[in-house]
């Protein structure tokens, strides 16, 4: 069920960035894509009655008693990252558009022909 | 590009054409998406291949071997510390990225306050910025340390901080220089000086646990301490507060260059500058 969630929410990122005629929506969309990449992968790290991956009490952890910690770092640094990688984005959508005029992929590709 | 380039024919410009294409190929991907899912295990299982190579070995040694009772802390800063340097890495190269595109202003001024009962324009912006900043920055500090016992750590502080200085960057406006009102947090060079700081303090644990004659970043032959796992836990915790400065910097980096930009520019990202769109 939440693959299925994962899998509409990649297709609705990936179809915004191929439709959507702005550049500043793509890049939106992108993130929506993003999204769906770390909801996938946060719900590989689930296991039936296991907690979350900070040990608590003495003695040796089993490791069905915990969740799964590595998607959960791999995706923790992945958000941060594309924090950072859409602030660059901005960052070179604002750069076009003072040099074009225009955010409008139609109307950019025409000026670049 | 160049001039000599015959202009091709126009393809099909109609955006219903792009639609309607959509229409078709997207339900295909759910679908081809959700095919491929079905073969997964199933959601929950603990016997998932996911869970059973290397991550046992994580829950079950991590807090022996680095001290940190929240695991995802120890795998972050400590078994895959080169994940760590290199995303760090990027995250820096985001903010110097923004910097190249969109250039730098001169530094803030720096102004003496008035003593004004609401310095900062309203009362609202008064209580944000006196209390809630505060407490943002704070809390900011908390989640840095706490990342060995409680979910937390560089990556989350730091935004946080980020976000706190960002708000502090939100009261102060341009206008609010002429009014007297001084300049809180860094500046954007200071922002940057952080974010320098943090990377290349992460990559100095690495070469002094190096000169102690470990690996890279293989931080338990530093001379910290007899237990090697409060070692490991020292050295995980600067490694994370390495991550923090270098996160907070690049987030004020981020925010200062591209108000810069807008500035200069005029007019809000999602409108064109043109009629139309």
């Amino acid at each position: 069920m939440i693959y299925a969630f994962a899998a509409v929410l990649f297709t609705i990122g990936i179809g915004g960035m191929t439709l959507l005629p702005n550049l500043l929506r793509k890049l939106l969309a992108m993130n929506v894509m993003q999204v769906a990449v770390i909801v996938f992968f946060v719900s590989l790290a689930y296991k039936h009655g296991g907690s979350v991956p900070i040990l608590t009490g003495e003695g040796n952890p089993a490791a069905a008693d915990f969740m799964n910690p590595l998607p959960h770092t791999l995706m923790l640094t992945a958000i941060v990252v594309s924090v950072a990688t859409t602030g660059l984005a901005l960052g070179l959508l604002i750069r076009v558009r003072s040099r074009f005029r225009t955010l409008n992929e139609q109307r950019l590709l025409d000026r670049l022909r | 590009m160049g001039a000599s380039t015959p202009s091709r024919p126009h393809r099909n410009r109609s955006p219903h054409g792009r639609w309607i294409l959509g229409a078709i190929a997207f339900p295909a991907l759910v679908a081809g998406l959700l095919l491929g899912m079905s073969e997964l295990p199933e959601f929950g299982d603990p016997a998932s291949p996911a869970s059973t190579h290397v991550s046992p070995r994580f829950i079950e040694d991590a807090a022996a071997e680095t001290g940190a009772a929240n695991m995802v802390t120890a795998v972050l800063a400590d078994y895959r510390g080169y994940d760590t340097l290199g995303e760090t890495a990027v995250i820096f190269a985001a903010g110097l990225g923004c910097l190249v595109i969109l250039g730098a202003a001169g530094p803030r001024p720096d102004l003496p306050a008035a003593g004004m009962s609401h310095p900062f324009g309203s009362i609202i912006l008064d209580a944000v910025a006196r209390i809630l900043v505060p407490v943002v920055l704070l809390f900011a500090v908390y989640v840095l340390v706490h990342g060995h016992v409680s979910p937390g750590g560089g990556f989350q502080g730091g935004v946080l901080f980020g976000s706190g200085l960002i708000m502090m960057r939100l009261i102060w406006g341009p206008g609010e220089a002429d009014r007297g009102v001084p300049a809180f947090g860094p500046s954007l060079r200071g922002a940057l000086i952080l974010a320098c700081a943090g990377i290349l303090g992460y990559v100095g644990i690495g070469l002094a646990s190096m000169a102690f004659g470990g690996e890279f970043l293989n931080y338990g032959t530093l001379p910290l301490g007899s237990d090697p796992a409060h070692v490991r836990e020292l050295a995980t915790l600067g490694i994370e507060a390495a991550v923090f400065l270098t996160v907070a910097g690049t987030v004020a980096v981020l925010f200062d260059t591209i108000s810069i930009g807008m500035r200069e520019d005029g007019v809000p990202l999602g409108r064109d500058r043109e009629a139309g769109e």
